[in-house]
């Protein structure tokens, strides 16, 4: 029974201590990062459960997480909606084109497929600057309202939409820890391990991946969301591949198959540079040498790390 | 001649001259992924540093060829520093090699900004003014840059096909493990690839820097269209990426000159797509791909 809903509490663990976090009297440049740290992990766990467990790469991920932030902003200039009422939209959307960049997978797969998702996303920069009587073009959209209330709570400073970033985050990671233990985690195993096998099991492949990827879509698109409200102002610009990469080096840092990767992921990608007082540019150097390592030397993460040191050292010991 | 016709064959000649620039860079990406099955995103990257170092002599020297005679050494050693380096360790698993030039890419970009600042620059080409044709400007500089290409390609299809290198190197393209077998260096032939697919880009970064501006920011553009093209014309088949990108250029110019030049990206992006769902592995037929 304890194995069973130890990882909920787990998350549910770490979730909490997030939430204590304000009660140590960080900076507010602290707080901002760990804002930022905190979506950035919702939008790559997304990626990873996609990655991890269908075996499906996209490299249109950070364009669907765009259309979650874009959605927002255009529902808060345009439409009126506030934090609240423009979720259905953001997520809604998201998880539509979630779904139709899976399409493709369906008839081309492998190399074919990455590049085609590469294509799609450069086809989405593109319709965001051109749109520019919904999009604002290259400059984006400027000077939007943050969050207001939640479920009538009033959402002060910086500090509270801290809270409610880790609020939203710990139900997405339950949910999908949920669903990773779930049959159908188990059928998209299976999928990514023998898809004919699969198949000739009578599974509905192209169904259950196209669900996958909605489900990947829509968790991008909340973060999408989550992420406007905390910058209150969005670009193209910021949501180009070159994103894509960051989500899937995030992943990677933390290893693919494992649910609180992107957490550890995210925490390294936003803070290191920031204690090493690295400039933006020269980060970007460290981070791609440190994805080309990685993807070498540990494909299963950081935390793969101590378990292969370990086997190591006990493989020295018997031969010695 | 009828006015119609000449702006129709000038927006050709240009979408040739721009094409002629797509299919070097296609014909690097099928070399490599022909013999590696690695897909090598970086190459715009590559493209981008052979522009920026072809600038950096020429302010540096004067002199507009020499920079194209430092940028395709220097790509061709920085193609064989990251075979060596990265990529000869990803053989075995070819996604990882196409994750590894996703690495290379910010490293890449992020030392061009470091080197050259993120700012738009521009240079004179050589040779300026063009040949009237019937009404048609033919840009001096794009009809020499063409001529490089058809060139180039050339010289690679004669390698390819009339010696023992070029035999050996298809060889391995069709069966890896046979090749060994007779006694063909396949690690060596790959690594070669990688130099002459650098180099080739290298080539292209030169004739990108003739043709407008470049920032340390334009890799995106041409590596999506060295692979649009590549994989029109079939991953690992040379012919077919030249054809394609003389197509996709005038293509795009003609997208570009009759429908607006706003959209032109969303137009070839978008016919990738469609290409892609239509005949699944290229139009020319190309091998698989891994699974991933």
């Amino acid at each position: 029974m304890l194995s069973r809903i130890a990882p909920y509490l787990g998350v549910i663990a770490l979730g909490g201590f997030a939430l204590l976090l304000p009660q140590a009297q960080l900076s507010g440049q602290v707080m901002s990062l760990a804002t930022g740290a905190v979506i950035y992990s919702i939008a790559a766990a997304g990626l990873g459960f996609l990655w991890g467990q269908s075996g499906q790469l996209t490299l249109a991920h950070s364009s669907v997480f765009g259309i979650g932030a874009y959605a927002a902003a255009v529902g808060a200039k345009h439409f009126g909606l506030d934090f609240v009422t423009a979720f259905p939209w953001s997520i809604g959307l998201s998880l539509v084109a979630g779904a139709l960049i899976a399409l493709p997978s369906l008839r081309t797969s492998g190399h074919y497929f990455v590049i085609l998702t590469f294509a799609v996303g450069e086809v989405i920069t593109v319709i965001e600057m051109r749109l520019e009587s919904i999009t604002g073009g290259v400059n984006g959209i400027t000077a939007l309202p943050g969050a207001q209330t939640l479920f009538g709570l009033r959402i002060g400073g910086r500090t509270d939409y801290y809270l409610v970033v880790v609020g939203f985050a710990v139900v997405v990671f339950l949910i999908l820890l949920a669903l990773i233990r779930s049959r159908w985690g188990i059928l998209l195993r299976g999928m990514r391990e023998n898809e004919d096998l699969s198949r000739s099991l009578g599974v509905n492949v192209a169904l259950h991946r196209l669900i996958a990827f909605a489900l990947a879509g829509a968790v991008a698109g909340l973060a999408g969301h989550l992420y406007m409200y905390f910058v209150k102002s969005i670009a193209p610009e910021s949501f180009t591949s070159h994103l894509s990469i960051i989500f899937l080096l995030v992943v990677l840092l933390g290893g693919k198959t494992f649910l609180l990767g992107p957490i550890i992921g995210s925490v390294v990608y936003v803070f290191v540079p920031e204690f090493l007082g690295l400039s933006p540019v020269r980060s970007q150097i460290a981070f791609g040498v440190i994805l080309v390592i990685m993807i070498l030397l540990a494909p299963g993460g950081l935390m793969s790390l101590p378990g292969r040191a370990m086997a190591r050292l006990r493989a020295r010991k018997k031969t010695a | 001649m009828n006015e119609q016709v000449t702006v129709f064959l000038q927006h050709a000649f240009n979408g040739i001259s721009m094409g002629a620039v797509y299919a070097l860079i296609a014909a690097g990406i099928t070399l490599v992924y022909g013999l590696s099955r690695i897909i090598h995103f970086a190459v715009g990257e590559l493209v981008m540093l052979g522009a920026f170092i072809a600038l950096s002599v020429w302010n540096w020297s004067g002199e507009f060829w020499l920079g194209l005679a430092v940028a395709v050494p220097a790509l061709a050693l920085i193609g064989l520093v990251t075979e060596r380096a990265v990529f000869r360790f990803t053989l075995r698993e070819p996604l990882t090699g196409f994750i590894v030039s996703l690495g290379l890419i910010l490293i890449l970009q992020g030392t061009a900004v470091e080197i050259w600042s993120p700012n738009p620059q521009y240079s004179q080409p050589p040779l300026e003014g063009s040949w009237d044709v019937a009404g048609v400007l033919l840009r001096k500089q794009a009809v020499v840059n063409f001529a490089i290409v058809v060139a180039v390609l050339a010289l690679c299809y004669l390698v390819l096909m009339k010696t023992t290198f070029g035999k050996s190197l298809r060889a391995v393209s069709d069966d890896p493990g046979a090749a060994a077998l007779m006694g063909i260096p396949v690690r060596t032939i790959i690594m070669t690839t990688f130099v002459i697919g650098s180099a080739l880009a290298g080539i292209a970064g030169w004739m990108v820097l003739t043709l407008g501006l470049i920032t340390p920011f334009v890799g995106a553009i041409y590596v999506l269209r060295g692979f649009a093209v590549a994989l029109i014309g079939g991953l690992g088949n040379i012919q077919g990426a030249a054809l394609a990108g003389i197509g996709l250029g005038v293509a795009e110019s003609l997208a570009a000159g009759y429908v607006g030049p706003g959209w032109t990206d969303a137009y070839v992006f978008g016919a990738v797509v469609l290409i892609l769902l239509w005949r699944p592995t290229g139009l020319a037929g190309g091998s698989e791909g891994a699974k991933l």
